[in-house]
C-alpha cells in the first residue's frame, strides 16, 4: 500500500536522522587562521582602547582651563562677551580723559572748582593729600 | 599567564583576565569560542562568508562587554550562543524567502560509492532540510544535536522555557525526517 511505504520512508528517514546528525557534525565548518586572526586583532584593539581611555579619564586636569572658567563665568556674570567690551571701552575712556581732558572739558573744571573753592589759583594750589603737619597747624 | 596554563581556566575567569589585559586570555577564548560560534552561523545562515562575519561580530561583542562583565550572571558561551543567534535572525530576516526548488538536491548514484560521500551527503542534505526550518525550531535543534547543549542551557539561550525547548526540538526533527524521507537511498539508509 501506498501508505504503508511512505509510513517506511518516514521511520527510516527518522531513524537515520542521528546519522545524519552524527555525520554533520563530523563535518562541522572549523575557523580559518585568517578569521582567527582577525577575532584576535579585534581583541587587542578593544583592549587597546579601553586602556587609553582609563588613562585619560584618571589624567590631572591642567590648570588653564581653571583660569578660563574663571573669566568666562564673570564675563556671564557682568552679562556677557558685549557687556564685557562695553565696560572696558567705558573704563579706557576714563583713563584717557583723566589723562588729556579735552579743553571744553578744562573750563568747566576751572568754573567747578572757583564756585567750590572761590579761588581760580587753587585749583592748583589744592592739596588733596595734606601732610601731617599741615594737619597739625590746622589744629 | 601562559597559554597552557589556561587550558582548565573557566570562560568567565579568561574573560575576567583579558579585561585585565591578558593577551593571552584573549588568544584562549579566541580558540575555545571562534569554532562554537562559527559552527553554529553556520548552520543557521547555510552560508560561509556570512557565517564568518557573524562569528567575528559576536566576538567583537564579547570583547566590548568584558569590561563589565563581572556584573552579569549568564554564562559566556550562552551569552555568546545569543548574540549570534539573534544576528542571525537578523540577516534571515532580510533575506527572500526560501525557494524550496533551489534546495540543492543529493546527487544521484555517486552517494552511495563511497563511504565518505555518503557522510558528506548526509551533511548536506541535513543542512538543506535545516535551511527549510523555521529559525526558532532551526535554532533548538541545531543547539540540540549539532552543538550538544542541555535543554536547560537551550532555554537560557532562546529565553524561553525548558517544556518549549523539547517542543521546539520535537516539531524541528520530525520536520527534518519528513524532509529526508524521500532521499534514504540516496543517504545510505536504504539497508536499515
Amino acid at each position: 500500500m501506498a501508505m504503508a511505504e511512505t509510513d517506511d520512508d518516514f521511520s527510516d528517514a527518522f531513524r537515520g536522522l542521528d546519522a545524519a546528525f552524527a555525520a554533520a557534525r563530523a563535518m562541522a565548518p572549523a575557523p580559518s587562521e585568517r578569521l582567527l586572526s582577525r577575532v584576535e586583532a579585534d581583541a587587542l584593539r578593544v583592549a587597546a582602547a579601553r586602556v587609553a581611555a582609563e588613562r585619560e579619564a584618571v589624567r590631572p586636569k591642567p590648570a588653564q582651563p581653571a583660569r578660563a572658567g574663571f573669566w568666562r563665568g564673570l564675563s556671564e556674570a557682568i552679562g556677557g562677551r558685549r557687556a564685557l567690551a562695553g565696560l572696558i571701552t567705558a573704563t579706557l575712556a576714563g583713563v584717557w580723559l583723566g589723562f588729556s581732558p579735552p579743553t571744553p572739558l578744562a573750563g568747566l573744571t576751572q568754573m567747578v572748582s572757583q564756585s567750590v573753592l572761590g579761588s581760580a589759583a587753587a585749583v592748583e594750589g589744592l592739596d588733596l593729600i595734606p601732610t601731617f603737619d599741615s594737619v597739625l597747624n590746622q589744629g | 599567564m601562559p597559554y597552557d596554563a589556561l587550558s582548565e581556566v573557566t570562560d568567565d575567569a579568561l574573560l575576567v583576565l583579558y579585561a585585565n589585559g591578558d593577551a593571552e586570555a584573549a588568544r584562549a577564548l579566541t580558540l575555545r569560542l571562534t569554532p562554537r560560534v562559527l559552527r553554529l552561523a553556520s548552520r543557521m545562515l547555510g552560508d560561509a562568508a556570512e557565517a564568518e562575519d557573524v562569528a567575528q561580530e559576536a566576538m567583537l561583542r564579547l570583547w566590548r562587554i568584558a569590561a563589565d562583565w563581572r556584573q552579569r550572571k549568564a554564562q559566556v558561551a550562552t551569552w555568546l550562543y545569543r548574540v549570534a543567534s539573534n544576528l542571525c535572525t537578523d540577516r534571515l530576516r532580510q533575506r527572500r524567502p526560501v525557494d524550496l526548488d533551489a534546495v540543492p538536491e543529493v546527487e544521484d548514484g555517486r552517494a552511495s560509492a563511497v563511504e565518505g560521500m555518503i557522510e558528506a551527503d548526509r551533511a548536506r542534505a541535513l543542512q538543506a532540510a535545516l535551511d527549510l526550518l523555521p529559525e526558532r525550531q532551526r535554532q533548538a535543534v541545531i543547539l540540540r544535536h549539532l552543538e550538544g547543549l542541555s535543554n536547560p542551557e537551550i532555554a537560557a539561550v532562546m529565553d524561553i522555557g525548558v517544556e518549549a525547548v523539547e517542543s521546539l526540538t520535537a516539531r524541528g526533527k520530525r520536520a527534518l525526517a519528513a524532509a529526508l524521507a524521500g532521499r534514504r537511498e540516496d543517504l545510505g539508509y536504504g539497508d536499515g
